[in-house]
């Protein structure tokens, strides 16, 4: 009984595997985000990783060059403008700064 | 019919950080082969092994941007596996080819829905060599830096795409009287309702005066990896890869204006010559992004090298444009006092990249500034100092690469 229980799994894997090779269907599984791009502790994070997180990974901010608080203000407004972000009113102001302060620079 | 969406279950375990499923992906940038360790815009950036493709360079992971390391790019064809891989909003997972149509609607006599099996039966086919390069490529060169992908030079691919005539598939439906713009839209979808979906346009004029406009289901004679655009993705040589979208879907004629936000908001330079501004400053008028500049680039030697003096070695490279074919490339080695022409290698097509290649011999020790500038059929060239515009869009300033000679 075993052994004829395995010759059908080998059959049956066969089998399938024939089938995959002549599918029209194409599946293709995307890797978890990457656990590199870690964003920098600050007051805020928690907000911009559950605000900014349900759109992109984190390496779409930690890549970004050091810009301004009115450069990083703006960033955020368009975030909610063109792309329609999930950002309450009350958050807005709080991932600005972050940003400003963790990915900013001196100057404007 | 569009294919399922992304996976919910697949999504959240993508927001997921530090899983075992991340490490199997990510590879140190130290094992990459020449030129990422001597980029300063990518140093740091792990290597990654999407579904389908090689090691590519991560720039982001979700939606992906995934470039290609240099080294690729010293050949004519870029391989399927190591082409890079650009998407705004979540790609499909999922296609399958039994229940995939192309639908083609609107303004035409006879709305139409396509099979692959229509698509390779019912049309002749046509191939093509064509350069595809993002709009932004090269953006994380610019001074002063803009927000965007951050992108090195890798950003860019060359393939012979098969696929059917886009004019053929309109003849085929049959333009109405007034047709103006044709938008194309793929399996990719946004995560949120309120986001604007990847939809973009082209004039009827330029598509029925295009030939080599295609609807492609090949790509170097093999079927689309997923995230280049299986089972089909448009492709509009010598134009900016904005326009090539993938996993098409949807090809819809109208008799006015498309006014989505990625052609209306996005992806617009400004109306000036080269898009170029003053650093840091707006544009006064826009229009949509188009066709290519001319652009060179050096392969060989890399940056920092190290050559023999007074011995003969090769520099070489290769050089692409819009379309109207490539006139000369010339070399100087003395940062730009002297230029020479460089030989020209097989001309593959006004779409394709074509190699140059130039003998050099440092004349003593020293340090040398090697610069390619590459100028077209119909007079355009590379500028020697970078433009400037607030979309980091369309960059091809002269390239230079310094090496030592001992």
């Amino acid at each position: 009984m075993k052994a004829g229980l395995t010759m059908a799994g080998i059959i049956l894997t066969c089998l399938a595997m024939f089938a995959a090779d002549l599918s029209p269907k194409k599946v293709i599984k995307l890797p978890a985000d990457n656990s590199m791009a870690e964003l920098k502790v600050g007051p805020g994070l928690k907000t911009v990783q559950a605000d900014c997180g349900v759109c992109h990974s984190t390496d779409y901010i930690v890549r970004q060059p050091h810009k301004s608080a009115k450069d990083w203000q703006a960033e955020v407004t368009r975030m909610i403008t063109a792309f329609g972000a999930p950002i309450p009113k009350t958050d807005e102001g709080i991932i600005a700064q972050y940003l400003a302060t963790a990915y900013g620079r001196d100057g404007k | 019919m569009k294919s399922s969406k992304p996976d919910r279950r697949e999504f959240l375990q993508g927001l997921g950080t530090a899983s075992i499923s991340a490490a199997t992906f990510l590879l140190p940038s130290s094992l990459s082969g020449r030129g990422i360790d001597n980029d300063p815009i990518l140093a740091g950036r792990p290597l990654v092994r999407y579904p389908e493709k090689t090691d590519l360079i991560l720039l982001t992971s979700r939606p992906p941007q995934l470039e290609t390391p240099m080294r690729y790019l010293g050949s004519v064809i870029t391989p399927n596996e190591a082409f890079y891989v650009r998407y705004h909003i979540p790609p499909p997972t999922s296609v399958d080819l039994n229940t995939w149509r192309l639908k083609i609607a609107g303004n035409v006599r006879e709305p139409l829905s396509f099979s692959m099996d229509d698509l390779r039966g019912k049309f002749s086919s046509r191939r093509v060599l064509a350069v595809n390069q993002c709009s932004g490529n090269s953006r994380g060169r610019f001074s002063p830096r803009v927000f965007g992908g951050q992108w090195g030079d890798g950003a860019m691919g060359n393939a012979a795409w098969t696929g059917v005539p886009l004019r053929d598939i309109l003849d085929r439906a049959g333009l109405k009287d007034g047709s103006l713009q044709v938008t194309f839209n793929g399996l990719d979808e946004p995560t949120l309702p309120t986001t604007p979906d990847f939809v973009k346009s082209l004039t009827v004029d330029h598509i029925m005066n295009e030939s080599d406009i295609l609807v492609a289901y090949e790509m170097n004679d093999k079927p689309l990896p997923m995230l280049n655009g299986f089972p089909a993705r448009l492709v509009v040589p010598g134009w900016y890869a904005t326009y090539w979208v993938k996993n098409l879907a949807e090809i819809t004629v109208l008799d006015h204006e498309f006014m989505g936000f990625w052609m209306q908001k996005a992806y617009r330079i400004p109306d000036t010559p080269g898009a170029n501004i003053p650093p840091g400053t707006q544009p006064l008028r826009t229009v949509p992004i188009n066709r290519m500049d001319v652009r060179s680039f050096i392969i060989t030697p890399n940056q920092g090298d190290r050559v023999k003096a007074k011995r003969p070695a090769v520099i070489k490279g290769m050089v692409f444009d819009g379309g109207s074919g490539i006139s000369d490339v010339v070399i100087s080695t003395d940062a730009g006092k002297s230029w020479r022409s460089s030989r020209l290698g097989q001309d593959m097509g006004n779409y394709s990249f074509r190699e140059w290649s130039i003998e050099w011999t440092p004349p003593s020790p020293g340090s040398y500034r090697l610069m390619a500038r590459a100028t077209n059929r119909i007079g355009q060239s590379q500028p020697l100092e970078p433009l400037w515009n607030p979309a980091g869009f369309m960059r091809n300033v002269v390239e230079h690469v310094d090496v030592r000679a001992d």
